[in-house]
């Protein structure tokens, strides 16, 4: 389990961003950078895209003045050029304790990367949070906030590489970290160490959260939200509203267990809550179909919810590679 | 102790709770259900246990032990068939047995065959249910009329002898299964009603003999019973005593079919043309083919058989007409003398029984006439007109005797015997004249100037029951004179009888009629009553051949008795001044004629000089005499024919006394019954259930036929029926039929039926409730 000294270079990962290069994360909306760049931006500048021509007022540059047209209609029309700024982007991560969570593979998995290692117990953080479990687990497949660290770190990257801007905020019941923008390539390194910082960790508050880093992400840019959005789905949504109210393009990443997806649980098993929720004991086969429907039902109104808002919902399930799920997710956004 | 559960971290621990409150939710709903069918289940079986208690009165007065009385209409008409071939008497069966099934084990019932043809079955009185259901079985239809009214006046009486019986419930219902035939139920209608109620003091004289002497005490064809109610009560009166008692209701059985859309074909009738038939001639059946419910349109064709002796000897092919029968005539000839047998039957239909009918003919070669002549030349006329030329191959064969020789003629040689102005009988030979006609023989009797009226009386006449009488008769009101002296002859001759003894001889005389002394009253013409009489009718249409101008001078009085109308007597022709001149009667099997005047011109009036009559001498002699005969001789098939259920006999003549007491009676199937000679030398035979020839003795035949009137299937108007009666339609959905009739017997089954069902539904849903929550 990553903790505050999880190093910084250790959430790079080369394979993933050797398969990540060549991509690039454009925006889909119109964001506001401050250097030109491969994005649109809503003002209209002096590039080399013709965006329209502008009756001469008094004041204006001459510069910029279209002297053919004059030549043909006696009539002075400015030239107008469609700006392309840099992209910012805003890495939004969950560093919640429900991200902790991180279940063991099922059996067919577990065999092959355990071997005869048998009736273990889901691995995680258990009542007594033994770090020597998480580590064996890491070996199959990481913990949502593991996941959801990697592919925050690599999405920095991948915005730098292109020239474009990224901050970072993290969050649990507040703002825990707040990076502002910056396109240096010597953003990275303080990028990553607030990435693999995780502190004291408490409940998950997207939808407050939402609402205030909205109102500090001042210029508009793509939002890139990572977690696993346990939390009430009307206020998360109220919050996402927020950010597409400020303009920013905003791309919500949920990161699930397969665990949580499918609940593999055979026998009777009494699950601790994270995030203080209590404990239960109950008889999983007989639950199955309820929890389904349950989850289902959350995941399809997260879903819908972030559809109706403008928003890219993309499910990130932790058994399966950050780098084809980013490499599709990217390819389909191009 | 060691733990049974794994232990595990788990984010998504609010899913979890929500899912197990919805598996909360979802059990709960499953156990109410669960519990509710079970409840059910159980609640349902409590309910199919407490049955005893409930047909106790639990549930109201319905489910009381109760007297059902079944009664079937068992007439030929409850033989037709639907389109499946099960007749009405089957379904109707069927309905009861369905009654009896469902009905409370408490339940008493009886059971009664309404019809005329078979007795009631008596013994049959408040049986269990499975003697009931036996019962049933053995109900069968017959080929006889039914009525109705004969089968309430039995169930009242029933119900009579019920209240001192303890063992039968105190409730009691009747249920008549009937199809309501116009036929049988007519006499049930309110207009049949008022008309029986307005006669109500008038016995019945048109009743048939129906029914058996020996038949059970509740018969349906019990005359008594019938007497009874139809003298006594009157069917409203026994309708509405029979509803202050007990439940009536009919149901129909003949619901499904449409009021008058029943067609049925029918041979109606079947009889000589001709009477006198004799074997070596050429005789003319006339067949009568009726088409019932035609609703006005001919019928297809049909192939009609006429079959002599059981040989088809003629087919034909005929539509029958819409409106009335249809009649058909077949010639047909015997050579031999004897019992022979016609019948015509036609294509079948939904009801086969009377698709053929029956004639017994019974031939003579000739027939036999005795000429008795009191004075010389009495009878020459009458022989004369009988066989004109002598011919001794002629049909009608006279032999001329003196008055003095018949004591040594055995009579029953001859057919019919004509005394011509025989002046008295003596009782020995009265008594012999009276066993020949009794048995079958005619006697046609010639007055003239010879007859002492008082020989006749109280030997083959009656006595005068007002010879004291100071009021004047009418009768003799023109002759007051000649009536006093007359009379006050015979009184003084006969004063020593009483009124009621002169009645009594009346009833045992031959002839029911006074002979009065002969008065002379020239009349130049006869009344011939509307050519009413068989004798006159074929003058009918030829007033000029001589009858009407017939003239007679001198005549005898004749008088009816009060006893004439029960002997059928009748005049069959009159003077112009309205005095009898011709009258025929009925004296046991045989018939007897009284003509006033002579026979022949040898009569002579003495206080003119001039002949009785011209009649002897007259065209219309012939013919008349002719048609005595005719009416006097039994027919050769009038005698041997009589409906089912009817019984026929024949008196045995001196010359066919038998040796031993017993007569063999063949049955249409060809089985053999022998029946018992009384010391009357009588017999009589009544199991005619059977349609066919019955053969007596192999030398006498009876034909068997069936009421033509029950083939007509038209239904009795409903809403004419009497008000207390309760009309149910018998529909094929039984259980709504037994349900109306007020049974419960179905709720227990249907309340296991219940719980088997809702078992079986608990099983299903508890085990789709496992899997879903597996």
């Amino acid at each position: 389990m990553p903790n505050s000294s999880t190093p910084p270079e250790r959430l790079i990962d080369p394979a993933v961003l050797a398969r990540l290069k060549g991509l690039r994360l454009r925006a889909e909306r119109i964001v506001e950078g401050f250097v030109s760049g491969l994005h649109r931006s809503p003002y209209h500048g002096f590039s080399n895209e013709f965006a329209e021509h502008r009756e001469y007022v008094p004041g204006d540059d001459l510069r910029y003045v279209d002297w053919r047209a004059f030549g043909k209609t006696d009539k002075v029309y400015l030239k107008q050029y469609e700006e392309e700024t840099n992209l910012i982007g805003y890495l939004v991560l969950d560093i919640s304790e429900s991200m902790l969570y991180q279940s063991e593979p099922t059996n067919a998995v577990k065999k092959s990367l355990i071997g005869k290692k048998k009736g273990n117990p889901p691995k995680g953080k258990t009542a007594k949070g033994k770090p020597a479990e998480v580590k064996a687990v890491n070996e199959t497949h990481p913990s949502k906030l593991e996941y959801a660290q990697t592919a925050a770190a690599a999405l920095a990257y991948l915005i730098l590489n292109q020239q474009d801007a990224v901050g970072l905020a993290t969050f649990d019941d507040s703002v825990r970290t707040l990076i502002k923008p910056s396109g240096s390539p010597s953003q990275l390194t303080p990028l990553l160490s607030a990435i693999g910082e995780t502190g004291e960790r408490e409940k998950t508050s997207a939808g407050p959260i939402f609402h205030e880093l909205a109102e500090r992400f001042s210029r508009r840019g793509v939002v890139i939200i990572l977690s696993d959005l346990f939390d009430d789905p009307e206020s998360m949504l109220a919050g996402l509203k927020h950010f597409r109210h400020r303009r920013h393009d905003v791309i919500v990443m949920q990161v699930l267990d397969p665990a949580e997806l499918d609940f593999p649980f055979q026998q009777p098993t009494l699950f601790k809550g994270l995030e203080r929720l209590g404990e239960l004991l109950v008889d999983p086969a007989r639950l199955r179909k309820a929890y389904q429907e349950e989850f289902t039902a959350f995941q399809k109104s997260v879903a819908s919810g972030c559809r109706s808002q403008g928003a890219d919902y993309v499910l990130l399930r932790t058994d399966q590679p950050l780098e084809a799920a980013l490499t599709a997710y990217m390819h389909r956004r191009q | 102790m060691r733990q049974t559960h794994k232990t595990t971290t788990w984010a998504a621990i609010r899913f979890l709770q929500a899912a197990l409150e919805r598996q909360a939710r979802r059990l709960q709903l499953q156990h109410w259900l669960l519990l509710a069918i079970r409840t059910a289940i159980l609640l349902l079986i409590v309910l199919a246990a407490a049955k005893p208690f409930l047909d106790q009165g639990l549930l109201g007065g319905n489910d009381q032990p109760t007297h059902r009385i079944l009664l079937f209409d068992t007439s030929l008409s409850m033989s037709y068939a639907n389109e499946q071939e099960v007749t009405r008497i089957e379904q109707a069966k069927q309905l009861a047995k369905q009654l009896v099934e469902e009905g409370s084990s408490a339940d008493r019932y009886t059971l009664m065959s309404v019809t005329s043809a078979e007795p009631l079955e008596t013994g049959q009185f408040a049986l269990d249910r499975q003697a009931a259901l036996a019962a049933i079985k053995r109900i069968e239809p017959t080929l006889g009329t039914a009525d109705p009214l004969v089968g309430f006046a039995a169930v009242k009486r029933l119900l009579a002898q019920q209240t001192t019986t303890d063992t039968v419930p105190d409730r009691s219902e009747v249920l008549f299964f009937s199809d309501l035939s116009k036929n049988s139920w007519s006499s049930l209608t309110k207009s049949s009603n008022e008309n029986r109620s307005s006669n109500s003091g008038e016995s019945d004289r048109g009743e048939t003999n129906r029914g058996d002497a020996d038949r059970g005490e509740v018969s349906s064809g019990d005359p008594l019973i019938a007497e009874e109610n139809r003298i006594e009560a009157g069917p409203n009166t026994l309708l509405d005593q029979l509803a202050e008692i007990t439940t009536l209701t009919v149901v129909d059985m003949a619901a499904t079919n449409p009021t008058n859309g029943v067609v049925n074909q029918a041979v109606t009738s079947l009889e000589l043309s001709e009477s006198l038939a004799t074997s070596g001639r050429e005789l003319e059946v006339r067949a009568e083919l009726s088409h019932f419910g035609n609703m006005g349109e001919a019928s297809e064709s049909t192939t009609v058989e006429l079959l002599a002796d059981g040989v088809v000897l003629k087919t034909e092919t005929v539509r029958m007409l819409p409106n009335g029968p249809t009649s058909l005539d077949f010639p047909v000839k015997f050579d031999r003398e004897g019992a022979h047998s016609v019948s015509v039957r036609i294509q079948g239909d939904r009801l086969k029984q009377d698709n053929e009918r029956w004639l017994a003919l019974n031939l003579r070669s000739e027939v036999r006439v005795l000429c008795v002549e009191g004075s010389r030349g009495a009878a020459q006329h009458v022989a004369d007109s009988l066989n004109p030329t002598g011919n001794p191959e002629s049909a009608l064969q006279p032999e001329i005797v003196t008055d003095a020789d018949v004591s040594g003629i055995d009579l029953t040689r001859f057919d019919c015997v004509i005394f011509c102005n025989v002046a008295e009988f003596g009782i020995n030979e009265a008594a012999q004249i009276k066993q020949y006609v009794q048995e079958g023989g005619g006697a046609i009797f010639f007055l003239g100037d010879q007859i002492r009226p008082d020989r006749y009386r109280g030997i083959l006449s009656a006595e005068p029951s007002n010879l004291t009488s100071a009021e004047p008769s009418p009768f003799f009101s023109e002759e007051p004179i000649i009536r006093q002296v007359a009379f006050e002859a015979d009184s003084s001759s006969a004063d020593s009888s009483s009124v009621d003894s002169s009645s009594a001889g009346a009833a045992s005389t031959l002839l029911p009629l006074l002979i009065g002394a002969p008065i002379t009253n020239p009349s130049f013409g006869l009344d011939p009553l509307d050519y009413a009489h068989p004798i006159v009718e074929p003058f009918r249409g030829r007033e000029r051949a001589g009858l009407l101008t017939t003239s007679v001078s001198r005549y005898h009085q004749l008088e009816l008795t009060d006893n004439s109308l029960e002997r059928n007597a009748q005049v069959a022709l009159a003077l112009k001044g309205g005095d009898p001149l011709i009258i025929t009667s009925q004296f046991g099997q045989g018939r007897t004629a009284v003509v006033a005047t002579a026979a022949s011109l040898k009569s002579i009036d003495p206080e003119t000089g001039e002949v009785w009559t011209a009649m002897p001498a007259w065209p219309s002699f012939l013919p008349l005499v002719r048609g005595m005969v005719r009416s006097v001789v039994t027919d050769a098939s009038e005698s041997s024919a009589c409906l089912i259920g009817e019984s026929f006999s024949k008196p045995l003549g001196n010359s066919r006394l038998k040796v031993s007491n017993q007569l063999l009676v063949t049955r249409p199937d060809e089985s053999n019954e022998t029946i018992a000679i009384n010391a009357d030398q009588a017999w009589s035979y009544g199991r005619t259930n059977m349609l066919g020839i019955y053969e007596v003795d192999n030398s006498w035949s009876v034909a068997v036929n069936l009421d033509p009137s029950e083939s007509d299937l038209t239904r009795v108007a409903l809403d004419s029926l009497s008000p207390q009666l309760t009309v149910r339609p018998a529909t094929t959905a039984t259980q709504r039929v037994v349900e109306a009739f007020g049974g419960n017997a179905g709720i227990h089954r249907t309340l296991l039926l219940l719980a088997l069902a809702l078992v079986l539904t608990e099983s299903v849903v508890a085990c789709l409730f496992g899997r879903g929550s597996a």
